[in-house]
């Protein structure tokens, strides 16, 4: 059982803390499914909101259940996802939403997430959209290279807490997190006008460019170094 | 690959079978009822009578049917089920599904047979009576019961997976009108597998009581083929207690997902209208254009964890006497030696025998062995060596042997 944490110094030096704080930092979305850890914050939110503020960012409580850290241009780095984590991030948010996925605890099967890409944008645009790196679209390898790509952004959305992945499968599991990706259409106004006030918070930035994960400031984050 | 139809068929031999208590079937019988099937699931179809025949065919050729008669071409042919379709036909029929009822019933009974089981077992004085009173009838009965249960146990599964794919059809089609009936179903499956463990973990405590007191007079009595009848049982009741945990383990999950669905999707959705424009923005050309924010300082090292200062002892070298180091160091020394060496030859000494009884007298005992070679190369380099022939070996005062030499002055 935890003890109470009724003050500042209870909540630093609670047994869970130095792990919730690295993944917050990190960028991990920490959820209702993590547990100790959720509860942790849960419990803790009052004194660590202040806590985080004084290093320039925010503790953010989503009511659909789970926590984030969000940098506010002080000392905190800041990364963004690229156009295939975006893309993917969408798509299983989409998932998430379906009844269907519902008889499965929110497990969906990369292949039918493959397929419903592919499908929905074509082989060639699906390729190209999951390898931003990728200048050239190539037929031969077009299947193996969209898969690769897909896996590559999966990964990458398990390690910040946006889905998990079914050990030693090619399940993967949605998250409530998933729904920042639908953050500009869940307000039933203007979706540029709710994009616009996303990007006046600090939730998103607007970038034409495909980079990989680099910090907003211009440094590149240490998951590419 | 069984059809559809194949597997209307083979229900519908079954259900006739059961109807007329029937034992094995004659050819005539089959076409008749497989006839019947063709009929009421092809209605066009020109000759049923002849895909009845192809049927029966190829059952035959599955395994499904077996000829019974052994009187080939002679007579009209009969038949009989075989375990595989029995065993397929059982699958989709019975509904063997766990209740608190059904299992109580079947606990309740268990713990009956495993009572007189433990009674015989502590009368039991020789094997005979080991084999009759308690090895068969945990071989069989009690195993029948708890094979009972597990059977059971399957058919709840597959009802919860049903269940599942209920609760997704309902939200499906009726969206936010569904969510009563939603929270219902989930809410009755996880009473019944509430009660389900209840029971599962109270009688399975009676029932280890049971075998454990007979397990206690086996080993006594040293029954090793009592010993493994009854631990088979063990982990048998091991495995219907588990199974229960786990399912309403399961559930609970599940439970949870849906419950947090209903309450952030459907309720603030009630138009569902969001997965659509989710859609429409994922094709649309604006969602390249924006990107999420996330932290991304994993720089930080992770604290050690608080302890109270230990004041370490300082570092020092073990205590040694100090005057044994300088005693040996003083006459443990090169020069001495070689200045020993020379005063001795000086003295008029013509031998290396005469040389080291005359040194070797100024050091320790355990000195003697190492310094003899230093003397016999000290007189090396002060003479000349007078030897022509072989040497005598010759034994020192202090107890050495060596190889005497003759010096002339160098």
């Amino acid at each position: 059982m935890l003890s109470p944490l009724e003050t500042l110094h209870d909540v630093i030096t609670n047994e869970h803390f130095p792990e919730a704080d690295m993944q917050l930092r990190r960028g991990v979305h920490i959820s209702s499914e993590d547990g100790m850890l959720y509860g942790y914050l849960q419990d803790a939110l009052e004194h660590l909101e202040p806590f985080y503020r004084r290093f320039g960012a925010e503790l953010i409580h989503r009511s659909d259940g789970y926590f984030y850290l969000l940098p506010r241009g002080g000392g905190l780095r800041a990364q963004v996802l690229d156009s295939a984590e975006m893309l993917v991030g969408q798509v299983m948010a989409l998932f998430y939403l379906d009844p269907s996925t519902l008889a499965n605890s929110g497990a969906v099967q990369v292949d039918i997430l493959l397929e419903w890409l592919t499908g929905m944008l074509g082989e060639e645009t699906a390729v190209m959209m999951l390898n931003p790196k990728r200048r050239k679209y190539r037929e031969t390898t077009a299947s193996r290279d969209a898969r690769k790509g897909l896996f590559k952004a999966l990964r990458s959305l398990e390690r910040l807490g946006f889905l998990s992945f079914q050990k030693n499968t090619e399940t993967v599991y949605a998250r409530a997190p998933l729904m920042r990706f639908a953050d500009p259409v869940r307000d039933f106004g203007d979706s540029a006008d709710a994009l616009r006030r996303l990007i006046e918070h600090g939730e998103v930035v607007v970038n034409d460019d495909d980079e990989d994960i680099v910090d907003v400031r211009g440094e590149r984050s240490q998951e590419e170094e | 690959m069984l059809s559809n139809i194949d597997l209307c068929c083979l229900v519908a031999v079954v259900m006739r079978g059961k109807r007329e208590s029937l034992v094995t079937y004659s050819e005539e019988l089959l076409l008749d009822v497989f006839e019947q099937v063709y009929e009421a699931l092809e209605p066009g179809l020109e000759r049923p009578r002849r895909s009845a025949s192809y049927a029966v065919e190829r059952l035959r050729e599955q395994r499904m049917l077996a000829r019974v008669d052994g009187l080939r071409l002679v007579s009209a042919s009969e038949y009989t089920l075989t375990t595989l379709a029995t065993a397929i036909v059982d699958f989709y029929l019975e509904d063997d599904r766990l209740t608190q009822k059904s299992l109580t019933a079947l606990t309740k009974t268990l713990i009956g047979n495993l009572t007189e089981a433990k009674q015989k077992a502590l009368r039991a004085a020789d094997d005979d009576a080991w084999q009759d009173g308690v090895i068969t009838p945990l071989d069989v009965t009690v195993r029948d019961l708890i094979d009972g249960i597990e059977r059971r146990q399957r058919g709840l599964d597959l009802a919860q997976e049903k269940t599942q794919q209920e609760i997704a059809s309902l939200i499906a089609d009726d969206w936010f009108d569904a969510i009563e009936r939603a929270q219902a179903l989930l809410d009755a499956t996880a009473k019944t597998l509430q009660e389900l463990d209840e029971v599962l973990t109270r009688d399975a405590g009676v029932m280890r009581a049971l075998l454990d007191e007979m397990l206690d007079e086996a080993d006594r009595q040293e029954h090793v083929l009592a010993q493994d009848a009854i631990m088979r049982v063990l982990d048998q009741i091991d495995r219907i207690t588990a199974w229960g945990q786990a399912r309403q383990r399961a559930w609970s999950n599940y439970y949870q997902y849906v419950h947090r669905y209903l309450r952030d999707v459907v309720r603030l959705d009630p138009e569902r209208a969001l997965s659509h424009r989710l859609k429409g923005w994922i094709k649309s050309a604006t969602q390249g254009t924006y990107q999420l924010v996330l932290a991304s300082d994993a720089s930080i090292t992770q604290m050690r964890e608080l302890e109270a200062r230990i004041e370490k002892p300082a570092v020092s070298r073990p205590y040694v006497d100090r005057s044994s180091i300088e005693h040996i160091t003083s006459i443990d020394h090169h020069l001495d030696i070689e200045q020993l060496v020379e005063e001795t030859l000086r003295h008029g000494a013509t031998t290396l025998r005469e040389v080291c009884d005359e040194v070797l007298a100024y050091y320790p005992p355990e000195k003697h062995f190492l310094f003899v070679g230093r003397i016999a190369r000290a007189c090396a380099a002060a003479t000349s060596l007078e030897q022509t022939h072989a040497s005598e070996w010759v034994e020192l005062d202090v107890g050495i042997s060596i190889e005497d030499w003759s010096f002339s002055k160098g």
